[in-house]
């Protein structure tokens, strides 16, 4: 890989942690400030009862049921984004498709709200294990949910739907937005054949003016890419 | 106690109901906006002390909400309310005309002296258009 290509992609990778990791970031903050509002109206409650017996239990224990789920809400959040941090760890071993696919499109949720576009994910059957590390992966998966995204009017679904193949499976990631403008697109598109190739894996892609964005990429699986590899090096 | 009107602008429901609620304990009007696009309708609607916006919503985000309130109205007193605050859109909030930018959590005492700090404000400039106008219609009736 040539220095400018490995530096795109450092940037590509640092630009991807810090998207997540802010995305989630917030996403607790926001847990957070919501327990705090709930546990001030505890003490509003209180205040307000104050010299007065008559403390409505049942709005109390609604309240405190509302801080449990916030509880849970932000908790959730803070598992995404340890599952994430670990998924640095493994470089060069296996991954299963589906678990990276969806870990992936979970922590892609908020970008696709911002945009007002929904994220579904099809994937049936056993998780294949195709070669390569689970950030690799997800670095990949969250570049085709953001070009999608990119290319996405509000109130679009992008769907993602795992294909099994005799000797991989097929990722496709799909609109129903016309595309307006190309150029930009296409380098996103471009960028992520490069990313694909390294996995190792290979792209198609659909991306015309006036047609809906397809991405199509298909990886070996893990015993078939590893095969693959000791081809490439005998 | 403060009688102030407040329209508060969040896309956390839980979030914008809780503090809707607390803020009504302290005596104020409290109006509540899910998104940019229902907070300048309202505002359209109605007129109001203080706006409490946050930054990151889905459609209309906060600059564009906040750009489209001071359209409407430049003496529009908006606080800022967010968790994600970086220097960029703190500093293009603050070129755009808002009052304040506060950090989600914040503490429910300096909001409501933010929202009187911005009451405040909006009476201050209302008197001084009014001194505008009636400057104005003297110097063009000659007197």
């Amino acid at each position: 890989m040539s220095d400018a290509r490995e530096r795109l992609l450092r940037e590509s990778e640092f630009g991807f942690l810090g998207a997540v990791t802010a995305s989630l970031s917030h996403e607790i903050n926001n847990a957070f400030a919501t327990i705090n509002e709930l546990s001030g109206l505890l003490e509003d409650y209180f205040h307000l009862a104050e010299g007065d017996s008559s403390l409505d239990v049942e709005e109390l224990q609604g309240t405190t049921q509302r801080i449990a789920a916030q509880v849970a809400r932000g908790h959730g959040y803070t598992r995404q984004l340890n599952r994430f941090a670990h998924a640095v760890d493994a470089r060069q071993t296996t991954v299963a498709l589906h678990e990276a696919v969806e870990a992936t499109a979970a922590l892609c949720q908020r970008f696709g709200k911002l945009r007002r576009v929904e994220l579904e994910t099809s994937l049936p059957g056993p998780s294949p294990r195709i070669a390569g590390s689970a950030f690799s992966l997800q670095h990949i998966v969250f570049r085709c949910i953001d070009l999608l995204l990119n290319a996405s009017e509000q109130g679009d679904t992008v769907r993602i739907d795992i294909e099994p193949q005799d000797d991989g499976a097929r990722l496709i990631f799909a609109n129903r937005s016309p595309v307006e403008s190309a150029a930009e697109l296409e380098s996103k598109r471009d960028f992520l054949a490069v990313l694909v190739a390294a996995m190792p894996g290979s792209l198609e892609s659909v991306l015309r003016i006036g047609q809906p964005v397809r991405l199509e990429l298909s990886f070996p699986l893990a015993v078939e890419a590893l095969r693959y590899e000791n081809d490439a090096h005998s | 106690m403060s009688s102030n009107k407040v329209l508060l602008v969040d896309d956390e429901k839980e979030f914008l109901e809780t503090l809707a609620m607390r803020l009504k304990n302290r005596g104020l009007k409290v109006s509540a906006a899910e998104t940019g696009e229902m907070a300048v309708e309202k505002v359209q609607e109605e007129s109001f002390d203080a706006i409490l916006l946050d930054l990151a919503m889905p459609g209309m985000d906060g600059i564009e909400t906040l750009k489209r309130l001071r359209e409407l109205n430049p003496d529009s007193q908006v606080i800022l309310l967010t968790g994600q605050a970086t220097i960029k859109k703190a500093t293009e909030a603050m070129r755009l005309g808002a009052l304040d930018l506060l950090e989600k959590p914040a503490d429910i005492e300096l909001l409501v002296e933010k929202i009187e700090e911005a009451a405040t404000n909006k009476i201050r400039l209302t008197e001084k258009r009014i001194e505008e106008k009636i400057s104005d219609i003297l110097r063009k009736k000659g007197w």
